[in-house]
């Protein structure tokens, strides 16, 4: 490799794409509009909390007590029933009171009392209905009772506050800005192929992995350091900065190895958004399952940028750092190097 | 006698069961401007492909300017230069932009582009994207690109294709000059005048194998027949043209008898051309 020509080929490639009117502006306006977007978004949640109630008496007493606004009622069958409603995500507090509960009491015997909430669920708003509740079975006692509280979180626990629309969007805007990236670089090359352009470097001192090395880097970089721009701007590095970092650099690497295969069966820019939307509807999805939970199950987990999706997300809007993401950055590298060995390799037979 | 810039040994290459070039022979001295003809898939361009290392012959040797193609490939890429018949300059790229861009790739120090624009005659286009150029604007910037690194070996494929005459004998000068210069030009053209006007040797090439080669000069000796046109009037007031061959014993006498026996109008004489030639040779035209 030298380092001189891949130097060149690299400014000679970042002054192509911001001269493509396409990309190079569609790229500015990507960040701006997603700036714009994140700040006009509201930084607080307003939304209403379903709660699934179990209980096989006095459910009228704890029904009229819990009416406040924003709050929906559902009662249910059993406290299995309160259990899958939780975990399947129709309600996201579940209380399950045991029946007799007047009697038990009165014996004073300690007597377990069990309030589930999803994962999403705040640790603030399941302590807020503990508390409810406590106060709650005081009044019908009429004095204070020994009960043991039992918070179960059911589904993984991702602790946190409850995260506000617009800090969900992060992980999809960042995506959706290293992306972008794939049309543009393999547009880059399918044009430089198409023109001949890539002939003429071939007669120079450049070598194949010199030609490489200056578009991965290329890549990377534009892909890079746009979503470093957004994510810095809109305080995606505040918490696990260097996580973050780490996931849109091998994100990266993953779009550019994905660009080399596009450009490898593109023949020209129509044929590169042609191919390349397709690739981007089904690279999306995650994104999207990241912003509305449970839309998608886990077939999802298949697709390699879920793993970059899921750390962003995590990382961002749950505070969960390396221990808890060391799997995904695993799985995003590797599907990253696969995917630029692909690339490489198809690309490679195709200017050779 | 100077040495070789190319010498190729019985080369081969396929495509798949496409046989395109069958094991030719041949070599370019220092300071010779070296045609290369034949119509289209003849494998010219697979020849110059294989000698400036774009691809590897499956049989047989190249050696340009003493080394081995296939594996000094950098090192005589360094040292050559090659201006493509398809345009493929950066459109988006002003004329010095894209002449900056391979001397930085080649590792010129102290490049002067304008020198070298007002060279090809695109001085007051210097800062201009390419895109705004017209054909042979571009066709003399491509060759400014290829001399960016003073090559030792310059190949030139049809290098004045599509060109109006003033900018085809420009770069037929700047050609020259290169030579002037000390530089070997391997030139791909279908123009025969042009071929005839620049190169010291031809090689024709015809379905892959090379069916003639010297000087266009022993060529048309050696194949090319010379005739003298007359144009005559008769009694009638027609006109009337006869050839006759020249060179041969009753040459003279039947100059002799026309001259006593019609009108003369018009006499001149007339050599075969390369074209000709190439027909005789291989039984079809350059240009199919």
């Amino acid at each position: 490799m030298n380092g001189r020509i891949i130097g060149t080929l690299i400014k000679k490639d970042v002054v192509l794409f911001f001269r493509d009117k396409f990309f190079g502006v569609m790229t500015l306006l990507m960040i701006v509009v997603f700036i714009v977007i994140f700040f006009i978004l509201p930084a607080t949640i307003r939304g209403t909390i379903k709660v699934g109630f179990y209980v096989p008496s006095f459910s009228t007493f704890f029904s009229k007590n819990l009416m406040t606004d924003g709050l929906v009622i559902q009662n249910m069958e059993s406290d299995e029933e309160v259990r899958r409603a939780v975990m399947e995500k129709e309600v996201q507090v579940g209380i399950s009171i045991p029946g007799g509960i007047s009697a038990l009491l009165d014996s004073e015997k300690p007597t377990d009392i069990f309030v589930y909430s999803s994962s999403e669920v705040p640790k603030d708003i399941q302590e807020m209905y503990t508390v409810l509740m406590n106060e709650m079975v005081t009044r019908m006692a009429g004095k204070k009772s020994p009960v043991n509280w039992r918070a179960v979180v059911l589904g993984p626990d991702l602790g946190g506050s409850q995260v506000p629309y617009r800090n969900r969007m992060i992980p999809l805007f960042a995506f959706m800005l290293i992306i972008t990236e794939t049309l543009g670089l393999a547009n880059l090359i399918s044009s430089e192929w198409e023109t001949g352009n890539v002939q003429a470097l071939m007669v120079t001192p450049l070598t194949v992995i010199d030609f490489f090395a200056g578009k991965g880097f290329t890549g990377v970089g534009l892909a890079f350091s746009q979503a470093f721009v957004f994510m810095a701007v809109t305080g995606g590095l505040k918490q696990n900065a260097f996580l973050v970092i780490t996931a849109l650099f091998l994100g990266s690497i993953l779009v550019t190895g994905l660009a080399f295969v596009l450009a490898s069966v593109a023949k020209d820019m129509m044929s590169v958004l042609g191919w390349g939307v397709l690739v981007l509807i089904v690279l999306v999805l995650p994104a999207t399952a990241a912003l509305f939970p449970g839309l998608f199950s886990g077939w999802i987990k298949v697709i390699p940028s879920f793993f970059l999706v899921d750390i962003l997300s995590r990382a961002v809007n749950y505070d969960i750092g390396w221990s808890g993401n060391l799997k995904n950055i695993f799985l995003l590298g590797g599907s990253g190097v696969v995917c630029v060995v692909f690339g490489v390799f198809f690309l490679k037979r195709k200017i050779s | 006698m100077s040495p070789d810039a190319i010498n190729v040994d019985n080369i081969e290459f396929s495509y798949g069961n496409v046989h395109a070039v069958k094991g030719i022979t041949f070599d370019v001295k220092e300071k010779e401007i070296f045609g290369f003809l034949g119509p289209n898939g003849a494998g010219k361009s697979t020849t110059i492909k294989m000698l400036t290392g774009q691809i590897f012959p499956k049989k047989g040797k190249i050696s340009v300017l003493g080394m081995d193609v296939t594996k000094k490939t950098g090192r005589v890429q360094a040292r050559i230069g090659v201006s493509f018949e398809q345009t493929n300059l950066y459109e988006q790229m002003s004329a010095v932009e894209n002449l900056k861009l391979f001397a930085d790739l080649f590792g010129v120090k102290k490049f002067d582009a304008d020198k070298l624009l007002a060279m090809v005659d695109l001085h007051g286009r210097n800062r201009d994207h390419v895109s705004t150029f017209s054909k042979g604007m571009k066709q003399r910037l491509m060759l400014a690109r290829a001399l960016v690194n003073q090559p030792e070996i310059l190949f030139l494929d049809e290098p004045t294709e599509g060109l109006d005459p003033v900018s085809a004998d420009n770069i037929r000068k700047i050609i020259l000059k290169e030579r002037e210069r000390g530089a070997a030009v391997f030139l791909t053209t279908h123009d025969m005048m042009e071929a005839d006007k620049l190169s010291d040797r031809v090689a024709f090439i015809h379905e892959g194998k090379i069916v003639a080669l010297d000087s266009p000069y022993h060529l048309k000796q050696k194949f090319g027949k010379r005739l003298i046109k007359v144009e005559t009037e008769t009694a009638s007031g027609e006109l009337k043209e006869t050839e006759i061959t020249m060179d041969e014993p009753y040459t003279a006498d039947d100059v002799r008898s026309l001259f006593a026996e019609e009108k003369v109008i018009t006499i001149h004489s007339e050599e075969a051309s390369l074209e000709d030639i190439f027909i005789q040779i291989t039984g079809r035209g350059l240009t199919g």
